[in-house]
């Protein structure tokens, strides 16, 4: 018995003898902890917010959305880069951030990253939706931030907090300023970048619905976060165009026509989970996006590897929009639709509607293999790019769930999808994934990413 | 002996009662979550999404048939069509987006301690769950 009561009232003297919650003095470190040190789950909330914002602004179409998420990325990454031990910042190996372009902490101060890139993540959200965020969506932001300041802000000192605050509003007003010059500024406002100059050629792309212009014809001289490169991942010439029942291009058609007349429900379903489309969704880079974020939590993956996924991710899809955009309007081919109604069957009917923009190459093909490669680098097992993972994210829309055992099978069934809708041809996927894969290999091995994040 | 028979006749008891339990038990069991619940906002989500396809295939179809028409002057009737497509649109919209909601974070509170196999598992329990309802019009949603 006495043998028990001494480690007991050891136990006891031990537990009276903790600080009282109530008048624990606020955290002062001596250094700031390291950006692994903190959860990333309030940043895949950042993200999932977006993608609410996404579908309920105005204006926020695919490209639009794209580089929309392309900068929540980079700020995000940017406001913690200097919590990562031998990380280097954008600043200087990205088109447009130039080096000392951004504000950099105070050397020998204390710094929450946490607190950093929670204030920079909102306020480039309040920026990059600028004047069409609606009262609601700023509300959404605010209280986003508020409740994460609270929880994040816990025991930290008031110091700390406000000048990590301070440092993440200076970097995304820094950021802010940098993206207005990049072709894409308030580009919300006039998705159709009008006048647009017609070429009428039986080649040339004809309106296939009720939208009369096509979406960001000028979007390919945006200026991209990696050097040139929709001149450096440009697929060359579509199979020529003819009418003529004999030649190659008459059978791309008519492969569409065939497909579409004989899909089979597990096709069309296919070709609707992979629709996203916008003010519905979140458009194709807000389903990536949607899935590196699954997966991230999913892995429970801190601050560190989140932010630097999402940069990444950002780069990628932001970088695959502007040069799949330039393939769309230097070949401004005719869509499937309209050459088979002209050409095949004046009463074909796609499965679902056709976008308002030229065939060649897909845009969902090419976002999709760009970002592909983030994700197969990020969590594959292997080279090949084998991970199981279940897409979750379309489950909100109403559909089943799908499940993967491999990066580049999802990514072959997303181009897929738009064949089995009558959206393009295959030429159009094929050597749109070719592009995405050249653009998401370019983002892994052109940038100085940190190494071995956690 | 005696009491072995009672064991046996009480195992075979409860034998009966697992076997003989309803259908969808395997369906309900051990997942972190309100399962029929679930499954009613899922069968809703899918009936908005039908919803959804539904009229944006009347859209395209009414503005097919308008840039078709030789005519090209913009009729009173079509004008309402339009309107009453639109607006429809906006309703299913706004409901769509607060379902999505919901739905996202059942499924992120149901999916965080679930590894591949069992989100495999639980998602085949979803599609047998909701064709058992029906609400899935017999496609593979």
């Amino acid at each position: 018995m006495k043998r028990l009561l001494a480690p007991l009232t050891l136990l006891i003297l031990l537990y009276a003898c903790q600080p009282d919650d109530d008048n624990q003095q606020p955290e002062t470190p001596a250094t700031s902890a390291l950006t692994k040190s903190y959860s990333g789950d309030f940043l895949h909330d950042y993200f999932t917010l977006q993608c609410d914002i996404v579908r309920t602004t105005p204006g926020y179409l695919p490209t639009i959305a794209a580089r929309a998420y392309g900068y929540l990325g980079i700020a995000a990454y940017e406001s913690v880069v200097y919590g990562i031990p031998g990380a280097q910042s954008l600043a200087g190996q990205v088109g447009g951030i130039d080096s000392g372009s951004l504000p950099k902490p105070v050397s020998g101060e204390i710094y929450n990253w946490a607190l950093v890139c929670n204030s920079a993540s909102a306020a480039m959200m309040r920026h990059m939706f600028g004047g069409n965020l609606t009262d609601e969506n700023r509300a959404r932001i605010d209280m986003r931030e508020l409740d994460n300041l609270a929880n994040l802000g816990y025991n930290v000192s008031p110091e700390i907090q406000d000048r990590s605050v301070a440092y993440g509003v200076a970097l995304a007003e820094a950021l802010y300023q940098i993206s207005t010059t990049d072709g894409g500024h308030e580009s919300y406002l006039d998705p159709w970048q009008s006048p647009f100059t017609w070429v009428e050629a039986d080649y040339c792309w004809i309106p296939t619905g009720a939208q009369d212009l096509p979406l960001s014809p000028k979007w390919q001289y945006n200026r991209s976060f990696l050097s040139d490169i929709a001149a450096r991942t440009q697929p060359g010439a579509h199979i020529p165009f003819s009418s003529d029942p004999t030649s190659d291009f008459f059978a791309e058609a008519m492969d569409v026509y065939n497909q579409v007349n004989n899909n089979v429900e597990e096709e069309i379903t296919i070709a609707k989970y992979w629709a996203d489309d916008p003010f519905t969704t979140c458009t194709p880079a807000g389903h990536t996006f949607n899935i590196l974020k699954q997966l991230l939590s999913e892995s429970s993956a801190t601050l560190e590897k989140s932010a630097v996924a999402m940069a990444m991710m950002g780069v990628a899809e932001n970088d695959a929009f502007i040069s799949c955009w330039k393939s769309k309007y230097d070949y401004m081919l005719i869509r499937p639709v309209s050459y088979i109604k002209l050409y095949i069957d004046s009463e074909f009917e796609t499965v679902i509607g056709t976008p308002p923009f030229p065939a060649y190459t897909s845009g969902h093909s090419t976002e999709i293999g760009a970002g592909t490669k983030i994700m197969a680098h990020l969590f594959a097992n292997n080279s090949s790019g084998d991970y199981t993972f279940t897409d979750l994210s379309q489950m909100q829309y109403g559909f089943q769930a799908r499940t993967f055992d491999n990066f580049y099978t999802m990514a072959e069934e997303c181009a897929l999808s738009r064949y089995y809708a009558g959206i393009h041809y295959t030429m159009d996927n094929a050597v749109g994934l070719d592009m995405g894969y050249a653009v998401g290999e370019a983002v892994l091995n052109e940038i100085n990413w940190p190494q071995n994040i956690e | 002996m005696g009491i072995s028979k009672k064991l046996i006749a009480l195992f075979t008891f409860c034998y009966c009662l697992t076997a003989c339990g309803p259908q969808n038990r395997q369906e309900n069991q051990n997942w972190p979550v309100n399962f029929e619940e679930l499954i009613t906002l899922h069968c809703r989500a899918i009936e908005l999404r039908e919803s959804r396809f539904e009229i944006a295939d009347s859209l395209r179809f009414l503005n097919d048939s308008l840039s078709n028409r030789a005519d090209t002057s913009f009729s009173s009737e079509t004008a309402g069509q339009l309107r009453k497509l639109y607006k429809r649109q906006a309703v299913v919209s706004a409901e769509g987006y607060a379902l999505a909601d919901t739905i996202r974070n059942r499924m992120t509170l149901v999916m965080s301690d679930l590894d591949p196999v069992q989100k495999r598992s639980f998602n085949d329990s979803v599609a047998v769950a909701v064709s058992r309802r029906g609400c899935d019009n017999g496609d593979q949603f």
